[in-house]
Formats: C-alpha cells, structure tokens, sequence
C-alpha cells in the first residue's frame, strides 16, 4: 500500500511540474478574483452624470447594513423602514431622489427582504406598497412567510412525507431573523454558480493527460514492463484524477470565497440564510450553507427517491451513451429525462405547469431557469490500450442553485448514485 | 533459472514481424544481430510483455510473460522511449524503482550506485530535459538494472554512447551476465563480438542462426575474400558478392568480399569475422 502512496504522489508531480498546468491554474485565480470583484468596476449615473462608483456604493451600502446589524428583523425595524421609505416621493426612479439616497437608503437591505414576503402572485409587491404598509401586516412578517411556505410545498409534487418534513424543517427556523450584513457571503454565492465551468476547464487541462500523457512522451514500454505498471499504477492514477478534480473545486471554491470575504467584507457567517433566501426551508446559516455548498455529501433518501431512481434507471442507456460522445453535458438533459420519465411513472397525473420547474429560493421555477443553473461537467478521460479500455468519467454536476431547497436534493442523489461507479459526484444542494 | 521462447509470432495486419521463434535462454550474454526491421525490437517488446504475441508463449521458470512476478525479474531498455523532461535524474530513478515495488530506502542507495555506475552522479539533481542523448542512454540503462534483474533486456543499448562509455558498458554487461540473463540487440558488431556467449541472428522476422560466435562464424569459414582490383572490375564484383569492405588504393580498389567461389584470382581467403557474416546476411546482394 506504502508504493501506491508514493505512485499517487509522482503522479501528483507529473501533473504540478507542467507548465501549462501551473499557467492555467493561475489562470482559473485570476478569473476567480475577477469574477468576484467585476462588478465593482464601473459607475452609477443620474442624468447622465458620475453618481458614484460601483465600488463607494458597496462600501455606503455595507456601512449601512453594518449599522443595523445585529437588531432583530421584527416589526418595529421594518416600521422604521416603513417610515423612512414614506419619505421618497413620487417618482419614475426612486433611487434617483436626495429623499432615497438620504434618508431610505439605510434601509434598502430591510425593504429587499420584506418584498419577497409580502409578494404576491398576483401582485409584485413594489415601493408604493412598502410605503402603505401597516403596523398590521408588518407584525404578520413571520406569519406570512409560513403561509407563503405552506403554499409553496404543498404545490410540489413531493410525497406527503417529504412535504411533512419540510415543513418541519422550516418550523425549526429561528424567528425573528437576527439582522446582517452578508454581502461577502451572496457574492460568494453568486460565484459559486459558474465555479463549476471554471473548475471543469482547469481539470481538462490537469487531468486529461493523466493516461495519455505516458504514450505522447513514450514512457508506456517502461510503464508497461514494470512490476506494478500494469495495476497499481492504474488505480493510482485513478485515485489521482479523483482527489485531483476535488482538489480543484476545492481550491478554486476556497479562493472564490477568500476573494468576496476579503473585497466584500467578512460579516453574515452567522446571519440566517432566510436573510438572502427568505423561503428556504433550512433551518442554517450563511456559513453553515457556504461550506455546505461544496462539499462531498452523502444523502439520507426521502421517500420519494424510489421513484425518480426507477425512472431514471429507464434513462440510463440513453444518457449513458451521451455522456461518452459529449465530453461535457448540461445537467438539465439528465433533469429532462428525469421530469419527463418521472411524470409517466407516476400513476397521479399531476399539474404539468407545477412539475415541470425546480422548487427554487422563492418559487417554482420553470425548467429553463434550472436549465442555466446547474451544469453536469463530465470529464471523461479515455484510457485505451492499457490492455483494456478504461472510460473514467469524472462528474461534477454543479447544482448551483444551491442552498434553495431540498427539493434538489433527489436529482443530487441520483446523480450521485449514478455516477458512483465512475466518478465523484460533487453536489451542491 | 530458464526463459522459454514457444513459437512466438507477431503479426502486424499481413506483416509478420516475428515468425514462430524459438528459444531457451540461460544465465549468459545473448547478442541479438538484425538488419532494420528485422523484428529485433517487437520480439523484445514481447519478452517484456509489452506486446502481446499473436501466438506463442513466454515463461521465465514456468511464470508467464502477462505475470507480476515475471516482470518483477525484469529490466528493460527501449529502444527509444520518453522520459519526464521536468524530473531530475535521481527523480526519474526513485519513481522507476517505486513502479518496480523497491523499497523507498533500498531505491535510493540503488539509484546512487546505478548512477554512478553509468557515471551520472554529478548529474543526478539536474533536469532530464539538459541531458544529451548519451547522457539519456546511461540513464535508460540505469533504471533497466534496479530491480537487480533475472532477465535484463536491453534494446540498442550501445546507440548513442562514446567510446569510453562503450568500453565500460561492455565491461559491465559482461559481469551482469555470470549470473542472469541479458539480451541486447545491436547493430554494432564489435559490441556483441566479444562479450556475447551466444549470437542469435534474426532475418524477416525469423531466427536463422543461434550459437556461439566460433559456430557461427564457421558457416562463413573460408568464404571470406580479400583482393586488389582495379577500378573497373568493381561494380561487377560488388553485384555478384556481398561486398564487407572497400578502399581505394591508389589507383586500384582493396575489396573484402564474401562468396562461395573465389571471386577472382587475385583474391585470398582470410579469417572470417561476426561483421563478415551480419554483412554476408543483410546485404543486399544476398537479398535477391
Ligand atoms: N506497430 C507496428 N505496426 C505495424 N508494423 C510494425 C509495427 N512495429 C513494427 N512493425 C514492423 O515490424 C517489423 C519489425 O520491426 P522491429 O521494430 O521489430 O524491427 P527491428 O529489428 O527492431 O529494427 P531496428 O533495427 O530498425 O530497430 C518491421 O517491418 C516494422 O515495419
Ligand atoms: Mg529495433
């Protein structure tokens, strides 16, 4: 076992003493850090004119969040909102007036929250209904949000158990919320869902050449001759490209979140994730989802697990054979596949317009929206010759949606079951 | 401690690289004597379990070819293979030892021994990518020896080096030989000439002879010519004789020749060297 180690670390070696490795990698920081700071670049205007920067503007908007923090999100400070927001007069655009910018604006992270509550579907909830809102229906916050909640998951196609659980889930839910800044944290939240792409580039360029790379420089016949070429060293490469590809996401994760922590600020670890999210059903915080988001998890099934698998078991020989012609797939062919095989397995015809979407952050999503979210990257590195024809496929379905809902759970899992025979799945949920 | 060839054979497509050969191998050195192409290469690939023969076996004491343990009794040296450009000398022998299951300790004293054997060990921190070709070919023969190989195969080992290295490598491939078994092929002659206990002869993918140098030298035993002739007998001469040598002597040409019959009067016949038979059996005279 002591060689395999030491066969893991020259691989290791092989791929860190590349040129193009350590140029790419450097590559996928620089990228990180800009994708993190990049909309701080530019300004604001009022009537045509410089307003301020992107960048004062994070930094007046953190100083006012900061000043509210650690108060609790109740009824008297979003009456102090109330009061604060009465003062904008009528106008095309508001933020535009010395009113907002003066007197509300301390305030707009309170009044953001409050819209996604108060929302309606019939009726998007906007400044002037801030403005008329009463000591009545601000006292109503937290009681409106688990009627939203109800309504929410008893629209889901889930089993009456998983919806059980749900909602117990969302009744655990520490209220009133503890107010926060946490822009650090929904920037980084943000990032997280084109971290996968990045991540699925730099291992194109890392791992690929994992096997290939010993024919192109010639070294195979050595290889091939040795006492361990022919075994160990296979499952050592192996293992090679798997912890490899973790360790990429990994890295490139933990710089995505040293990046919004140092430009953004630090705060909000502790803050509840309700605070970005408001109709999450998990009772976590932002620090607590964020290390979540990227880790390696193994799931505990709801019940309605079964099924999806059943049905996606149907799907398999299909996407089985797209998976090994596209190097890489988008994950919303395989969620595809699963709605609509999943729709037939049911002996309930449910609601089309309810089951084709993903329980999102605060609503049903349409598939489309899903369809941008998540990506499946399948490296598959092709092992031919080694006497038989190893396909290793390195999976990283990025469900970027991260931290919405545990309605994404399932697809996660499966996928995770799926894949398990040929790579690690790394899922956000 | 006995390496069995039984009837291996390669086919490339219609091409036949190795034709059903035949072979028991002992301690001793063994010299492999081919023209390009001859089949020198794939057979030794084969012996290496690298390649796997299309018909035939190949067992070291009963062990097969496709075995671990036989490759654990293996060295082998390609005839051109690629090394990692970015290791060190010392790196790239620590990581051969490591895919040969050395002990990690027991592969550093054998890598700096080996090194200085094929006097690398002022070189052994330095990138292979700085090394010159012979420096390359020290270092293949090298890692070929770290196991301490029962049966040690090396392709072309001689390619490359300087006559100084020549010598020494000789030398050590003599002493390797009391008690395992190498195979080296090789288009120089004088390298097998005198180190080698045992010639085999490879043609088209064929064994056609195997012996001592003496045995195999008597095939051609006084067919070997030597005459003066002037400058317009030769071109008929060279056609009809496998021609070994020539030089201009004033204004005649000295020719060695290897034929049945004395080619011409003036010749004599001379004692037959190993370069006189390869020459004898490669030239193109004997190929028609
Ligand atoms: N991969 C291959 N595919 C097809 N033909 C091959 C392949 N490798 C070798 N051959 C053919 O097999 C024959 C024997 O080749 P081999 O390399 O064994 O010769 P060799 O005796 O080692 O020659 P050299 O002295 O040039 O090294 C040649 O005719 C060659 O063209
Ligand atoms: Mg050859």
């Amino acid at each position: 076992m002591n060689s395999f180690w030491s066969l893991v670390g020259y691989e290791y070696k092989k791929i860190l003493h590349k040129k193009s490795v350590r140029v790419v990698l450097l590559l996928a920081v620089i990228v990180s850090a800009f994708s993190v700071g990049g909309t701080l670049f530019g300004n604001s205007y009022v009537d045509g004119e410089v307003f301020e920067s992107n960048y004062d503007a994070m930094v007046k908007d953190r100083a006012y969040a900061r000043a509210l923090a650690g108060r609790k999100l109740d009824g008297k400070l979003i009456m102090e909102a109330v009061s604060a927001y009465v003062e904008i007069p009528q106008t095309d655009k508001y933020s535009d007036t010395v009113e907002y910018q003066t007197i509300a604006r301390p305030y707009s992270e309170i009044y953001l929250i409050s819209r996604t509550i108060f929302d309606t579907a019939s009726r998007r909830f906007n400044m002037g209904d801030f403005q008329a809102l009463t000591d009545e229906q601000v006292k109503q916050f937290y009681v409106t949000r688990r009627d939203k909640q109800v309504q929410l998951v008893e629209g889901t196609g889930m089993s009456n158990k998983a919806k059980e659980q749900m909602l117990a889930l969302d009744a655990q839910i520490e209220t009133p919320f503890t107010f926060s800044y946490t822009g650090g944290y929904t920037r980084f939240f943000v990032i997280m869902y084109t971290c996968g792409l990045a991540a699925a580039f730099v291992m194109a360029i890392c791992v690929a050449p994992l096997f290939s790379g010993e024919y192109t420089l010639g070294a195979d016949q050595l290889i091939l001759a040795s006492k361990h070429g022919k075994n160990r060293l296979i499952a050592a490469k192996l293992f090679t490209g798997f912890s490899l590809a973790a360790a990429i996401c990994l890295a490139l994760t933990a710089a995505g979140y040293a990046f919004s922590m140092c430009i953004f600020g630090f705060d909000g670890g502790e803050a509840p994730l309700q605070l970005l999210y408001a109709l999450v059903a998990l009772p976590t915080d932002h620090g607590a989802s964020g290390a979540a988001s990227r880790s390696l998890h193994l799931f505990r099934l709801p019940d309605d697990i079964g099924n999806y698998h059943a049905a996606f078991r149907k799907a398999k020989i299909a996407f089985r054979c797209n998976y090994t012609c596209w190097p890489i797939v988008d994950c919303s062919n395989v969620c595809l596949y699963l709605r609509s095989k999943y729709r037939t397995a049911q002996s309930v015809p449910y609601p089309p317009n309810k089951y084709d979407g993903i329980l999102g952050r605060d609503r049903w999503y349409p598939i489309r929206a899903f369809r941008t979210g998540g990506q499946a990257i399948l490296v598959s590195a092709s092992v031919c010759g080694w006497g038989k024809c190893i396909t290793c496929a390195i999976c990283i379905p990025c469900f970027q949606k991260s931290s919405d809902c545990l309605n994404q759970v399932p697809i996660a899992v499966i996928l995770f079951k799926q894949f398990m025979p040929f790579g690690i799945v790394f899922c956000n949920y | 401690m006995e390496l069995t060839l039984d009837r291996v054979t390669k086919h490339y497509g219609s091409k036949i690289a190795c034709d059903r050969i035949s072979l028991t191998l002992h301690p001793g050195v063994y010299g492999l004597l081919g023209a390009n192409g001859a089949g020198k290469t794939t057979l030794m690939r084969m012996m290496c379990g690298v390649l796997v023969p299309t018909f035939g076996s190949i067992t070291y004491d009963g062990i097969d070819v496709s075995c671990e343990d036989y490759r654990d009794a293996l060295g082998y040296l390609p005839q051109e293979f690629g090394y990692y450009p970015e290791f060190s000398a010392l790196d790239f022998m620590l990581y051969i030892a490591t895919l040969k299951g050395i002990p990690k300790l027991r592969a550093r004293e054998k890598a700096r021994e080996l090194l200085e054997l094929v006097s690398l060990e002022k070189e052994a921190k330095k990138k292979i990518k700085t090394f010159s070709g012979g420096m390359k070919q020290r270092l293949g023969v090298a890692q070929s020896m770290l196991n301490d190989p029962k049966i040690l195969i090396l392709d072309e080992p001689t390619a490359g080096l300087d006559p100084k290295e020549r010598v020494r490598f000789r030398n050590l491939i003599s002493r390797l030989g009391a008690d395992r078994i190498v195979l080296l092929s090789t288009h120089i002659v004088s390298d097998v000439e005198h180190i080698a206990g045992t010639i085999l002869v490879m043609k088209d993918g064929r064994l056609i002879h195997q012996g001592a140098l003496e045995e195999i030298i008597r095939t051609i035993e006084g067919r070997v010519w030597e005459c003066i002739v002037p400058q317009a007998l030769v071109d008929s001469l060279c056609e009809r004789y496998p021609a070994i040598n020539m030089r201009q002597e004033g204004k005649d040409v000295f020719l060695r020749l290897v034929g049945d019959e004395k080619p011409c009067d003036s010749a004599i016949a001379v004692q037959a060297a190993l370069e006189d038979l390869y020459l004898y059996y490669f030239s193109e005279v004997n190929a028609k």
